[in-house]
């Protein structure tokens, strides 16, 4: 692979600064490691090269149009200098300006933290997808452009970098080539983060240019402080779909389930990524039973956006996930809720426990715990009936980084599954030190242009190499074998990879969350709750 | 006018150094409540730090008494400073040249201390024993010479030679090298060519210490005394003043899972009052409009 020089970012060119190969790549194991055997990539159109900002490494995840002329090139250079200064201010960016700050004036340089980034690695060492290259033309702008003197000093220092357009679409398309899993920044000697960095571009980007993927936007968070949910559904919607769901399974599984709905006063509000509720219904449903067969006082919201626990401002804009997370809040306020319930879905937790705590005042600060947690405790208790030789096959666990690395939620669903799945195997690493899905930071629900193919093949391949070895021990598809992957975004990237590599034929694997394996043990349910099929 | 040099340089160059970091710390310090962006494992967790978990994964856990160990967190940063773990873990490439200088960084630093608290000792009166302060001064100054130069030359290498290192390495990080080798190496020259070497830092710090002029110094003593002032100058205005910001990256970001309480709601009640200047129009921000009036404005 030819290296690519930090520069060159500026460069224009009528080639991508650094093309993907798939002979590039790190090889997976049989029956994977034939390239000849594998998918390939969508090409762009000519078409699509005319019209979109496509220069970076030939992916298009974002369809950023070019500039029409030289005037609104101008425009878009003065508005990036315009928002670097506006990161690096205290009325603008208070939530992070200190983190922020001490990763761009502290780095060593020392790419320690390029030997733990899966996508850098997965990619044979891709320059552009290196953790710190990202960072360090971030950095050297932000000298150039905020400081006094900063022109003269990059001159000085060799560290100069032009700024224009083409700079700004490939630090654009950049910015959706790292998952922000986090992993660089444990690995940092100095505590910093390269994660941190794409946040921060990205919010420019979004916050003073206006610019962020389609799916995390106009379909994500407009759409659900709009209509109620970034799936399109309104709160009608929601409720005829679980009661369908829920008359269908009672049907199929032979016992009652109900969801209950807007239940004042209740101890618990549970809220899902509503995702599940159309592509994984069983998920919500699992929850259903479990919650009534321990006799939880539970409910669900159908006040818009209540219903739908996503928040992708997470991942690109500060005010998106002010705004979300306190409309949350206030429907769990009006329900008068002892506690609000994650659902399977990483970045619902982080936004919500975590990233929350410093926005929600007064008493729209109401507790919030993840369902691991909660579902443990209903586990251990003993309140529901348990049989672990019905999920008498191999299972092995994904950890959402959302949920384990950024919040320390490691043991609890371990602990679940020790107890229910006697075939439980650990990937390696796990825990704290796991691998990304490859979804992370909204990627799993971009599938532009080529970019699925991108993220299925670079940034998910160090888990699909995970979960391969996982299963060592049964790798032909005559054993079906189980990811559980508590986190809709993990699950619908995974979902992408098996579906890309063809790895239910070939080796047995589904995926699903937690409470399907619970519900799949409770001797009640008389037929079995996992279904082998799932796509 | 000569005669003072040395003094003015120690003087000015302590200083410079002393401000320096203070302005530098001051700064980070000041820098306003961010929202919480920690990460695991999160050292102070009493009973769960080997393992990365954290008090969320307790049931209710607003309700129970939060367990923490400064131990756990004293015990990380040590093995952090003095082992350089994370490099170890990770960077197995460069840790043996960053480890040695480092270490020879550490020793210098007591070997320092020890002239200075002798030094004191001396000013006040009182004559230390050759045991308490020559010796290990030696041993400490033996080790930081050998093991800062052999750091500093071996990561200078490496930052040449090596394609990943060179990509990334500005001049800046060379020069702050070079002067590190030069510091050290100039030292360590200085012991195996002049017996009394270590005593002359002694008497160097006496004089400085009691601001008495006309001292001579020649060589490889004046090289790297030399050397020392002027990295304490620079220093501040260096990356290499990570070891002070690495208190912050780790107490204020990284296992900073405090809660909000009455303090912090009030500091977050201030901040969330300043105005917004994003031009985004679905934020609707008109430079005027605060924080709350934008989020609550969609």
């Amino acid at each position: 692979m030819k290296p690519t020089r930090i520069k060159n970012i500026s460069k224009i060119t009528r080639e991508p600064l650094s093309a993907n190969e798939i002979d590039d790549l790190v090889p997976l194991p049989p029956p994977y490691d034939r390239v000849e055997d594998q998918p390939g990539w969508k090409q762009l159109t000519g078409e699509q090269r005319e019209a979109y900002a496509c220069d970076l490494d030939g992916v298009v995840a974002l369809s950023l149009p070019k500039p029409k002329n030289a005037e609104e090139e101008k425009q878009v250079v003065d508005s990036f200098v315009s928002g670097l200064r506006k990161l690096l201010s205290k009325e603008n960016n208070w939530t992070f300006l200190q983190p922020l700050t001490l990763t761009l004036d502290y780095c060593a340089r020392c790419q320690t933290c390029a030997q733990s980034c899966p996508v850098y690695q997965e990619s044979g060492g891709n320059e552009i997808y290196r953790p710190t290259y990202r960072s360090e033309i971030f950095r050297r702008l932000v000298k150039k452009y905020t400081k006094r003197g900063g022109a003269l000093l990059a001159k000085l220092k060799r560290e100069d970098i032009d700024l224009n357009w083409t700079t700004i679409s490939r630090l654009y398309e950049l910015s959706y080539r790292c998952t922000m899993c986090r992993r660089c920044a444990q690995a940092c000697p100095m505590g910093l983060d390269n994660g941190l960095i794409t946040h921060e571009l990205r919010k420019l980007f979004s916050q003073e240019l206006g610019w962020a993927p389609r799916e995390l936007h106009e379909k994500g968070t407009v759409q659900q402080l709009t209509v109620g949910s970034s799936t399109g559904m309104k709160p009608a919607v929601v409720r005829d779909n679980i009661s369908f769901m829920d008359e269908d399974l009672s049907e199929e599984l032979g016992i009652k389930i109900e969801t209950p709905w807007d239940v004042e006063g209740a101890d618990v509000l549970l809220i899902h990524n509503a995702g599940e509720i159309l592509a994984w219904p069983e998920n919500p449903a699992a929850f259903a039973i479990i919650l009534n067969a321990a006799g939880v006082k539970w409910t669900l919201s159908s006040e818009a956006p209540a219903y739908d626990g996503v928040n992708y401002g997470l991942f690109y804009d500060d005010f998106q996930l002010a705004r979300i997370v306190t409309r949350h809040m206030e429907v769990a306020k009006k329900l008068g809720v002892k506690k609000v319930i994650m659902g399977e879905c990483g970045h619902q937790h982080k936004a919500m426990m975590t990233i929350a705590d410093r926005i929600l005042t007064g008493n729209l600060n109401i507790p919030r715990e993840s369902s691991l947690t909660f579902i443990e405790d209903i586990v251990a208790s003993g309140r529901i009936a348990l049989d672990p030789s019905r999920n008498d096959f191999p299972v092995t666990l994904h950890d959402p980084c959302n949920i384990v690395r950024n919040l320390g939620i490691v043991e609890p669903q371990r602990r679940i599954l020790r107890k229910i799945c006697p075939r439980f195997r650990e990937m390696e690493p796990h825990g704290v030190n796991n691998y990304c899905c490859g979804g992370g930071g909204g990627a799993a629900i971009m599938s532009q242009h080529n970019f699925k193919d991108w993220r299925v093949s670079v940034s998910g391949r160090m888990k699909f190499r995970q979960i391969l070895e996982a299963f060592s021990d049964s790798p032909g598809p005559e054993i079906k074998k189980y990811v559980c992957a508590p986190c809709s975004n993990c699950k619908g990237q995974i979902r992408d990879i098996f579906e890309y590599y063809g790895a239910q034929e070939k080796s047995g694997l589904t995926y699903g969350g937690l409470v399907e394996l619970i519900v799949n043990a409770m001797p009640e349910i008389k037929t079995p709750y996992i279904k082998w099929d799932v796509t | 006018m000569s005669e003072y040099i040395w003094l003015i340089a120690t003087y000015a160059s302590i200083g410079i150094f002393a401000l320096g970091m203070a302005v530098r710390v001051v700064r980070i310090a000041r820098l306003p409540l961010h929202l919480r962006w920690e990460l695991a494992p999160v050292p102070h967790e009493r009973d769960k730090h080997e393992y990365g978990g954290s008090f969320l994964e307790e049931p209710d856990w607003w309700m129970k008494p939060r367990e923490r160990s400064r131990m756990n967190e004293l015990l990380f940063m040590l093995k952090e400073i003095f082992f350089l773990h994370a490099v170890r873990k990770n960077n197995r490439r460069i840790w043996p040249f960053s480890l040695a200088f480092h270490t020879g960084l550490y020793c210098l630093f007591f070997m320092a201390c020890l002239l200075v608290a002798s030094a004191a000792m001396s000013a006040a009166g009182y004559a230390a024993p050759a045991a308490l302060i020559e010796t290990p001064a030696g041993i400490l100054g033996g080790a930081a010479y050998l093991l800062g130069s052999m750091g500093a030359l071996g990561m200078l290498v490496l930052r040449g030679l090596d394609r990943d290192l060179r990509s990334y390495s500005g001049l800046p990080a060379y020069l702050n090298l070079a002067v590190l080798f030069v510091l050290f190496a100039s030292g360590g020259f200085g012991m195996i060519i002049e017996d009394g070497f270590i005593g002359e830092m002694q008497r160097f710090i006496n004089a400085a210490m009691l601001a008495r002029p006309g001292l001579a110094l020649y060589h490889a003593a004046a090289i790297h005394l030399g050397a020392g002032l002027f990295f304490l100058a620079l220093l501040p205005f260096t990356s290499m003043v990570h070891f002070a910001a690495k208190f912050f990256t780790y107490h204020t970001v990284l296992w900073d899972d405090r809660r909000m309480d009455a303090a912090m709601e009030k500091e977050v009640g201030a901040l969330l009052g300043q105005p917004v200047g994003w031009k985004s129009s679905h934020l609707g921000a008109d430079g005027t409009k605060n924080w709350i009036d934008v989020v609550k404005g969609e």
